[in-house]
């Protein structure tokens, strides 16, 4: 939770967000459930990141947030992706790829 | 955009924290409901949420901060809240405040007195255009002869105007009636001065183009001689006895182009030879007494006029054949930044400054205890999710508000400060020169010293500030909240503190040494014997005479003769002699060619009367004075020093020698030839803490000054003298001046030593108060804090003299270190004034006492020891009557 921490998973963090929400608009308890579903609870996010990520991301921009009823029938705040979140999404997800190409290849994993 | 969202941000808040809440509320419900589908009960499954999501306030925080415009509302957050804590710690901001108000205001009154000397500009328009031009003649710049203004004026493209003013020169001045007539001083001008130098009337207006027995009076002699009456539009004046119209009235903040003093009036230039008959400014086109200005036009560089101005001077003939060297600067208020006005500018400005470092560390040790009794609170602040940094900001804003707060109230202290001196100042002079003198000292606070104090104000804050916060703010949470007497740092503080005793006891130590070594000198001063009596000797002056040209018109050497005969009537005077200055009141030097064709700068030069020495009471050691003859056809001897001829001609007999004036080469002035007749004994006659190097003695009768010596107290003769005189003509008390010599130009003298020293005291006093209170302060720090200890040790059999030796040694390391520090430091600032300040062009203020006077400098460290000590041992005395009993139970 310091901060230098936050800041080296900054990057990777705000990708995941993206990528969670790309399908469908999903409240900050389902990002984190999302992520972790997609990676066989591989990565947990925890809150003390999750949410100044996602207040961040909508600062940028890149996703809008409406409160609107969960599946329990309870008040909870949804974020969707903006058409630039979309964009950035693209560019990210290019850009990770050309990343971790890279390391493996550093690696001799490929 | 970015920014317009931002802005927008700081309104929405609310609206923000509104959203995280429940936000954050409804995500811990989920966390819960899907513990209680895993089996746990509703408690369990709550506590898991929370431990499972942290510290919902932290990330509130983060969130918070990391929206960016936030920093503007955070600022005023703080120190709204800083206002708050501040106000139920009343005594604290006060006497911080008043800390550094002191420290500030102090500052400010020396900056600007700095800033008035060296950079302050003409109170004129658009005054970056003006720039001076000067004839560079190495050693000083000297003016321009009024051939030379005319042709600049008729050549010089790069600028708008030129413009020329006389020096200063001393009439009488008579309104309605005759009888009394007040000293004035004029200054001629050319008839643009004012309009380019953009300085309009503020009643009624300046010269109109070729018109003549006019006048512009000063704001200030327009309010002291006319108590500011408007009708003075208009009124004719006597100058000298000759009619002149007063046609407008400068501003107030205008003290024309020969600060610090102040003309009374302007006149036209060509208005010259009606009022001061006597002398050829305007006419003879050789005398080199015009200052000259000039307007440098939009988008011309100062360099590219003063090469203009070195290419019209190139062509100007000059006596010597050797061509004239001009320098052309930007004009500024005073005109002086010789590396002596820095070094004495810099070293007070370093003296104050050291009284601002050691209340700033007074200030530290008070933040430092503050915050420290707030540590619970810190912590708590710390465990409810505050950012370190942002607690760090909260405590800076404190000082912040502190430091502004000391900064305007520091302000105004000076403001008042400077405006007292200058009164103080301006009727000094006043009154010492009998009102002939007006100096102008335009010490308003402008801008760039409004800047430095808020700068200075900010800095000090910052620096106050800041340690204490880190300190205050790096505090272990669970340690702080547990024990209430938890200490951030303890171990780190103490050292820290312990250095900054340190730093007080060398910057008080620095003070008070300048300050032994200044009173030293003032004291000196007062027992320096001149090399004559000066206790019987009274100088009388007749306004209505006076002229500095000894070759005067008849009928005023006819009445000099009438005075000074009544002068020599009056019983229980012994002695009457007429001279062109009396001691101590400023010298003229000449340069002069012996006749083996030495070449001599800086030859002091009086005229006197063969009765001068004898009156005075300085003795002739070879030849003889001049005699009655000699001084009426003014013959062309002279009678020279001790050590005038040894500077002239070393090892060899003076008399008979001849001496040449200078510039006899010039084309209109014959050479002059004077013959030595005379040798007199050395005297301190231009500076009371030196002997003169160069005096010469010309036989001239001056018509308006006379010095005389009595044979009992000076002061029971001056009735007598003024009866005498009216008895020669009514008008004459009312229009002379009577003082002895010891209250006169000699007290002045003496100020030159005292007032520097009396300044001192001051501030080595401020200083050593301040370094006092710190010591003080810190002992009780400790004893305090050690109170459990202490009781531990009296408990087991140590006697309170041991205590207190115990609790005194603990500084003694500090207190050791400063003095070294202190004294190194005074030895080297001593040095570089010696170097810097203690030459030929100054008095020397030290009276002889040289760098670094044992005597002084071990005097100031017995003082502050001898406080330290108290400082220390009072607190310390209470440790030793600590019970122990109720130490003990106290933890």
């Amino acid at each position: 939770m310091t901060k230098q921490k936050a800041d080296l998973l900054q990057g990777t963090l705000d990708l995941l967000i993206l990528k969670a929400l790309q399908h469908e608009p999903m409240h900050g308890f389902g990002v984190a459930g999302r992520i972790a579903q997609m990676s066989q609870d591989m990565l947990m996010v925890e809150q003390g990141s999750l949410y100044p990520a996602l207040y961040r991301l909508e600062e940028q921009g890149w996703i809008k947030a409406e409160w609107g009823v969960s599946e329990n029938n309870r008040k909870a705040r949804f974020y969707s992706l903006t058409a630039a979140g979309r964009k950035q999404l693209q560019t990210e997800q290019d850009s990770w790829a050309k990343l971790s190409t890279a390391i493996n290849l550093v690696l001799g994993n490929v | 955009m970015r920014f317009l969202r931002r802005f927008r941000g700081l309104f929405r808040r609310r609206k923000l924290e509104a959203d995280m809440a429940e936000e954050m509320r409804v995500h811990l419900e989920m966390l819960a409901e899907r513990n209680r589908t895993a089996g746990m009960s509703a408690d369990e499954a709550r506590f898991a949420a929370q431990r499972e999501f942290g510290g919902v306030e932290q990330i509130k925080e983060i969130v918070r901060e990391q929206r960016g415009g936030l920093w503007l509302a955070q600022l005023g957050q703080d120190l709204r809240y800083a206002g708050r804590t501040l106000r139920k710690a009343p005594g604290f901001a006060v006497v911080v405040v008043l800390t550094l108000a002191l420290g500030v205001g102090l500052n400010t009154v020396v900056f600007s007195f700095y800033h008035l000397l060296v950079a302050k500009p003409l109170a004129a328009r658009a005054p970056e255009q003006i720039l001076r031009v000067s004839a560079d003649d190495r050693r000083f710049q000297a003016p321009f002869t009024l051939d030379e203004v005319l042709d600049l004026r008729a050549r010089l493209r790069s600028a708008s105007a030129v413009v020329a003013s006389s020096p200063l020169q001393v009439v009488l001045m008579g309104a309605a009636t005759e009888d009394h007539q007040l000293p004035a001083a004029l200054q001629f001008v050319s008839e643009n001065y004012f309009p380019a130098l953009g300085v309009p009337a503020v009643l009624g207006r300046t010269f109109a183009p070729g018109e003549r027995a006019v006048a512009v009076i000063s704001y200030d002699a327009w309010q002291r001689r006319f108590n500011g009456a408007p009708g003075i539009v208009g009124q004719t004046v006597k100058l000298r006895g000759v009619p002149v119209t007063v046609v407008g009235v400068a501003p107030e903040r205008f003290g024309g182009t020969t600060p610090p003093s102040s003309a009374d009036f302007w006149l036209p230039l060509d208005e010259q030879p009606e009022v001061l008959p006597n002398f050829d400014w305007a006419r003879n086109r050789s005398s080199r007494i015009w200052q000259v200005q000039v307007r440098r036009l939009d988008g011309v560089t100062p360099g590219q006029v003063g090469a203009e101005v070195a290419t019209i001077a190139s062509s100007w003939r000059q006596p010597d054949g050797k061509p004239l060297r001009t320098k052309t600067e930007v004009a500024t208020f005073f005109q002086l930044a010789g590396a002596q006005v820095h070094a004495v500018g810099v070293t007070l400005l370093l003296a104050v400054g050291l009284i601002l470092l050691v209340g700033c560390i007074n200030i530290v040790n008070l933040i430092h205890a503050r915050n420290l009794s707030r540590s619970q609170e810190v912590a708590i602040r710390l465990a409810l999710g505050a950012s370190r940094g942002r607690l760090i900001r909260q405590l800076c804003a404190e000082s912040l508000l502190l430091g502004l707060s000391g900064g305007l109230v520091g302000f105004v202290i000076a403001f008042w400060s400077c405006e007292a001196i200058r009164t103080w100042a301006t009727g000094l002079i006043r009154g010492i020169t009998m009102g002939t003198w007006s100096p102008f000292l335009d010490l308003a606070p402008d801008l760039t010293v409004f800047g430095y104090s808020v700068g200075l104000a900010l800095v000090a804050s910052l620096l106050t500030g800041l340690r204490p916060a880190w300190l205050s703010a790096s505090v272990n949470v669970d340690d702080a909240i547990k024990r209430r007497t938890g200490a951030p740092g303890t171990i780190g503080a103490k050292a820290g503190r312990n250095r900054l005793l340190a730093v007080q006891i060398a910057a008080s130590l620095l003070l008070l040494a300048g300050t032994a070594l200044l009173l030293a000198s003032a004291r000196r001063s007062l027992t320096t014997d001149p090399g004559f009596d000066s206790h019987h000797l009274l100088t009388v002056v007749a306004w209505s005479n006076i002229n500095n040209n000894v070759t005067s018109a008849p009928d005023q050497l006819q009445r000099a003769r009438e005075i000074e005969e009544r002068l020599r009537r009056v019983p229980g005077i012994v002695g009457v002699a007429s001279a062109d200055r009396a001691p101590f009141t400023g010298h003229t030097s000449t340069a002069y060619v012996t006749d083996d064709g030495k070449w001599m700068n800086g030859c002091i030069t009086m005229n006197v009367t063969g009765d001068y020495f004898s009156t005075l009471g300085l003795r002739i050691v070879a030849g003889r004075t001049f005699t009655e003859t000699e001084t009426t056809d003014a013959a062309n001897v002279l009678i020279v020093s001790e050590s005038a001829a040894r500077h002239l001609w070393p090892g060899k007999n003076p008399l008979g020698r001849q001496l040449e004036t200078a510039h006899s080469e010039r084309d209109r002035t014959p050479a002059v030839r004077y013959t030595v007749v005379g040798v007199v004994q050395d005297a301190r006659l231009t500076n009371l803490s030196e002997v003169d190097d160069i005096d010469l003695f010309l036989p001239r009768a001056a018509t308006a000054m006379w010095l005389v010596r009595t044979q009992g107290k000076p002061e029971a003769l001056i009735h007598p003298i003024f009866t005498e005189l009216g008895a020669l003509d009514p008008k004459l008390p009312s229009q002379t001046a009577v003082w002895t010599l010891e209250e006169g130009s000699m007290r002045v003298q003496r100020m030159f030593a005292k007032v520097p020293a009396d300044i001192a005291l001051a501030l080595g006093g401020i200083a050593l108060a301040l370094a006092a209170v710190g010591i003080y302060g810190v002992v009780s720090f400790l004893v305090a804090r050690r109170t459990h200890e202490i009781g531990v040790r009296l408990a087991l059999g140590a006697r309170p003299g041991d205590v207190v030796a115990l609790v005194l040694r603990q500084n003694l390391r500090a207190v050791a270190w400063g003095a070294g520090m202190g004294l190194a430091g005074a030895a080297g600032i001593s040095i570089l004034l010696t170097r810097l300040v203690l030459n030929a062009e100054m008095p020397d203020i030290t009276y002889g006492a040289g760098a670094f006077p044992i005597g002084p400098y071990a005097g100031a460290l017995v003082v502050l020891l001898a406080v330290l000590t108290v400082a220390a041992w009072l607190p310390a005395r209470r440790a030793a009557k600590v019970d122990p009993v109720e130490a003990l139970r106290a933890e």
